[in-house]
């Protein structure tokens, strides 16, 4: 029973980084239906804004709160100096985007060098919670990601920003004809999204190395979050976070990392095989 | 007012639908625009809104030029656009699809307009309805109040009676007339239902391959023959 929780735990904690760095993704793919093939580096970003913070003698918790501001940062720049010149030409986006992710993964290893950097944790200890000791900080982690999910929700359906968000989403053309100014929420979405993978980066910075590519697996992954959950909707990047973050940690407590990850694939590809809208349909 | 269309060349990419269109409008006049499928009517329509290229011509409100500004700007400089197949949005209530129609206002004002509630009082019952679950002429009238709740000085209409049962095609037009009556509204209308251009139009424009062909006022409006005409040609 005890394992079972464990495993539960685990999995929460691992969905709960995909459910934040997917929802990133999701809002620049469910808006302007391209791909920032550079959204993992934006995970790199935050998690040595945290390294930064460190090194400068700053805390945790400072790092937390500027790193969706030097996520936000980085993407206005990307949208303005790139993403708005190709908005209709797809294929030019995910070349530029991968090229900005190279140029991004160089710049913080010219920078930061390639050995790892260990972020002490921000929070010691650990908690009981339903009948096992769990670390403090991955409870923390979980609730964080919760909260971040449920105050996007509440932005999306209860401001105004997000009435024009999804009314964008439904007709970007008859939004535009209703006075709505759309490349203003497209800068506005694309930072957005930048700064949740930002905020992704420093919460997984604590529980292992940072290296330069840390943010490289969750490109693939909350891609996979996106389209087996459901593009579109905030529930659907919840249920998609919750099946690839359990799946993984199921597989990995029994069979190698890499495979593991290999199953989660091919698993992901079969749900979308059978379920082409995701689970949570639009 | 006066809204001014003047030389207008546009199209899609390098293909060009509209060659060479002049018209203009006065406030409180409803004029129609016949012509069969495929002649470019909508196509006017959408490039009057910002959506297509324009290659020469110039768009104007009085002095204000709406050439190539961006559509978000030309529907905050007065223009409502009811698009044909009516494009409201079918994930949004129908209190925010109204909502989201107040976003042209130059004034940053969310409220629905009183008059809007009352032209269409169905809405008003189905506020918090889904606009997809609506029927076809509830969803028709949604599109149009959308357009009305950013106060506009032009309203572009395409083909709003396709689909709608007769009923409904009249009460469109009365409320048309009623609007124009109340207001300084000028409206354009495309449209192929006879009865509602007989209803409502005070003068007519007729379309063929991108390129006004005829105009006529209110005499020719008598010669119910000759408007069928141009629409079946
Ligand atoms: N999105 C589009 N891309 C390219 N050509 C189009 C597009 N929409 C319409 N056309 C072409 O423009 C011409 C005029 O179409 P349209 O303006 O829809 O006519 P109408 O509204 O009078 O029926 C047609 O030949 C049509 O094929
Ligand atoms: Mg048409």
């Amino acid at each position: 029973m005890e394992g079972i929780t464990y495993l539960f735990l685990n999995a929460m904690t691992v969905a709960s980084i995909l459910m934040v760095v997917g929802l990133g993704l999701a809002i620049i793919y469910g808006l302007m239906e391209l791909i920032n093939f550079a959204h993992g580096e934006f995970v790199t970003i935050g998690a040595y804004t945290l390294v930064a913070a460190d090194l400068l003698g700053g805390s945790f918790w400072m790092a937390l709160l500027c790193a969706p501001i030097v996520g936000a940062l980085f993407g206005i720049l990307m949208e303005r100096v790139l993403i708005r010149y190709l908005y209709d030409r797809p294929l030019a986006v995910i070349l530029a985007t991968w090229g900005v992710s190279l140029i991004i993964r160089q710049g913080i290893q010219l920078t930061f060098g390639a050995k790892g950097f260990g972020v002490s944790d921000p929070l010691v200890g650990t908690m009981s919670i339903v009948g096992v000791e769990y670390p403090v900080y991955r409870l923390f982690l979980i609730v964080t990601a919760l909260s971040i999910m449920a105050t996007c929700y509440l932005i999306i359906r209860y401001t105004r920003f997000g009435l024009d968000v999804r009314t964008v989403i439904q007709d970007r053309e008859m939004a535009a004809c209703m006075g709505i100014n759309t490349r203003r929420i497209n800068l506005m979405a694309f930072s957005a999204g930048s700064a949740l993978a930002a905020i992704g980066g420093v919460l997984i910075a604590p529980l292992g190395n940072v290296l330069p590519h840390l943010g490289l697996g969750y490109l693939a992954k909350s891609f996979f979050v996106v389209i087996v959950g459901g593009v579109g909707n905030i529930a659907g990047v919840a249920a998609g976070s919750c099946l690839i973050g359990g799946l993984e940690t199921f597989f990995n407590y029994h069979i190698p990392v890499s495979l593991s990850q290999a199953l989660v694939l091919i698993l992901a590809i079969v749900i979308v095989r059978y379920r082409p809208q995701g689970i949570i349909p639009k | 007012m006066q809204f001014k269309v003047s030389n207008l060349c546009a199209g899609y990419g390098h293909v060009q639908v509209l060659n060479q269109v002049a018209l203009s409008m006065d406030k409180k006049e409803i004029l129609v625009i016949l012509g069969r499928n495929g002649m470019g009517k909508t196509t006017l329509m959408r490039t009057i809104m910002g959506s297509c290229n324009i290659t020469a011509g110039r768009v104007c409100i009085d002095d204000q030029e709406l050439t190539r500004l961006q559509s978000f700007e030309i529907a905050r400089a007065g223009i409502a656009y009811v698009p044909q197949g009516r494009r409201i949005f079918p994930k949004l209530t129908v209190k925010e699809n109204l909502i989201v129609g107040t976003r042209s206002r130059v004034d940053g004002k969310t409220e629905i307009p009183e008059e809007v509630w009352s032209y269409f009082p169905i809405l008003h019952d189905r506020q918090g309805q889904l606009g997809g679950t609506l029927s076809g002429g509830q969803q028709q009238q949604l599109a149009i109040a959308r357009a009305l709740c950013g106060n506009p000085r032009i309203l572009l209409l395409d083909e709003p009676s396709e689909g709608i049962q007769p009923n409904l095609v009249q009460l469109l037009g009365r409320i048309l007339l009623q609007i124009v009556k109340e207001t300084d509204l000028a409206v354009l209308l495309v449209e192929q239902n006879l009865d509602l251009i007989l209803q409502t139009a005070s003068r007519y424009l007729v379309m063929e391959k991108g390129t006004i062909l005829h105009a006529g006022g209110p005499e020719e409006l008598k010669d119910e023959k000759k408007i069928g005409a141009f629409l079946t040609i």
